[in-house]
């Protein structure tokens, strides 16, 4: 197998599982308990949660583990309560579905367009902004298109003007360097498994003095705001796999942006008609979304499934019915080109080889298709 | 193509095509194809079995694809 959709979820690390481990088993004390067991357990997220806190450039009290982006994103969005929010038209749906459940409350929310590369403009961002605005919410980085938005400078402008600022940071963290001061975010959130650490492990940032409403009534764990008994196991592979990721950015950057270029000149060659879709001079490192010209990118998916080589659609349907990717759309592509596209996302693990057989394959099913067709 | 209308193979003309057979070749050419394959003609156009077909047939099935 081939797997080629980093953006979707990653292999947890072979030393990053090797720590984890002993978490399940041996050392399976509970963090609020008193005896040595315990004792040892708290100690542990703790030393993750400093691990965490050291790579994005945050304080330990800042850091507050959860089950992942999803939850991060809508405990933030779910904490507004009155007035007005802003966000992009291209966020993930939990950005997306909780400012839905937001507007359904009575909170009014602004969607800000993205240009043809899929940025959100500052010039937009202050137009929006409104005397009663209480929240903003960017994506860092997009998990469809990879292109990375200006948040720092978004924070720089709203950090005098009394408006949290939000960034969802999930597809972002362990790809590129993250620093929360340098952001200006009040909060970020990023998720474990999309760094080579363990699935239903997310964090949550939180500036010193911002407060939130409880997510989870109980105990005192996570400063009594999300009670319940720690994920230690996956706390310590979020701590072991994001330092991983760190100390080795520049090498993982490196490779995965020399796949990319191979990607894209190797299926360029045999198909010039391809739209890489986004920013392709500010993109996340490993991710590609090309558009294919008369052919559905459903149908490409299914093809290299069956060669054995993983990579991802937006636009599947599962009921008959396929609905254009939202990203897309908002790029201003058309549904057809929308439905056309796939996303290729590229990891820790991906080698040249692997590449090469990708561009093959793709080529081959396009041709496929289109002659079918005819 | 109208409803309750017989469709043959395209390729080695193999009478009726079925749900499945055409919901097939939807998904993995084009919702508009005019000239269908039947499983057999599938599987050796595209270098793969029937059973992987069936299989990704199944998998449809459960996800609620009304299309099979």
């Amino acid at each position: 197998m081939i797997y080629a959709d980093n953006a979707a979820t990653t292999k947890i690390s072979d030393s990053v599982l090797k720590k984890m481990l002993p978490f399940l088993q041996e050392q399976y004390g509970n963090a609020s308990s008193h005896y040595s067991l315990g004792i040892k357990a708290k100690r542990t997220v703790e030393e993750a949660r400093q691990k965490v806190a050291v790579a994005i450039g945050a304080a330990p009290s800042e850091i507050l583990f959860t089950s992942g982006g999803s939850e991060g994103n809508s405990w933030v969005l779910s904490s507004v309560t009155s007035g007005h929010v802003i966000t992009s038209s291209i966020e993930h749906h939990s950005v997306l579905n909780s400012c839905r459940s937001l507007a359904s409350k009575g909170i009014d929310v602004t969607y800000l367009p993205v240009d043809s590369k899929g940025r959100v403009s500052l010039d937009s961002l202050k137009e929006a902004i409104r005397s009663d605005t209480q929240l903003v919410s960017i994506m860092l980085a997009n998990n469809e298109i990879g292109t990375i938005q200006p948040i720092a400078e978004i924070g720089e402008y709203l950090r005098d003007r009394r408006i949290l600022f939000h960034t969802d940071a999930v597809q972002a963290v362990g790809h590129i360097p993250v620093n929360v001061k340098e952001l200006g975010v009040d909060f970020l959130t990023a998720s474990s498994h999309k760094f080579n650490g363990a699935k239903g492990t997310g964090i949550l940032y939180k500036r010193n003095g911002i407060l939130l409403p409880p997510l989870i009534f109980g105990g005192t764990q996570e400063c009594g705001v999300r009670a319940g008994t720690e994920n230690i196991a996956g706390i310590v592979a979020t701590g072991a796999a994001l330092s991983e990721s760190i100390n080795d950015m520049a090498a993982m950057v490196e490779k995965q942006s020399a796949l990319v270029q191979t990607t894209i000149s190797g299926i360029r060659d045999k198909i010039p008609s391809i739209i890489v879709n986004g920013d392709e001079n500010n993109r996340l490192p490993g991710i590609i979304n090309i558009a294919f010209d008369g052919v559905k990118g459903e149908s490409l998916m299914h093809l290299l499934d069956l060669k054995g080589i993983c990579v991802s659609t937006s636009s599947a349907c599962t009921s008959g019915k396929d609905e254009p990717s939202h990203v897309l759309l908002a790029l201003g592509l058309n549904a057809e080109q929308a439905k056309s596209a796939i996303r290729i996302s590229y990891g820790r693990y991906n080698t040249k080889r692997e590449v090469e057989t990708i561009v093959v394959n793709i080529c081959d099913a396009y041709d496929k298709i289109l002659a079918a067709k005819l | 193509m109208s409803v309750g209308k017989q469709i043959k193979c395209a390729y080695c003309d193999k009478d009726k095509l079925t749900k499945n057979d055409i919901g097939l070749n939807k998904k993995l050419i084009h919702q508009q194809v005019e000239r269908m394959m039947c499983l057999t003609c599938l599987a050796a156009y595209f270098e793969t079995t029937e059973e992987e077909l069936n299989e990704m047939i199944e998998r449809f099935k459960q996800q609620g694809c009304s299309m099979f």
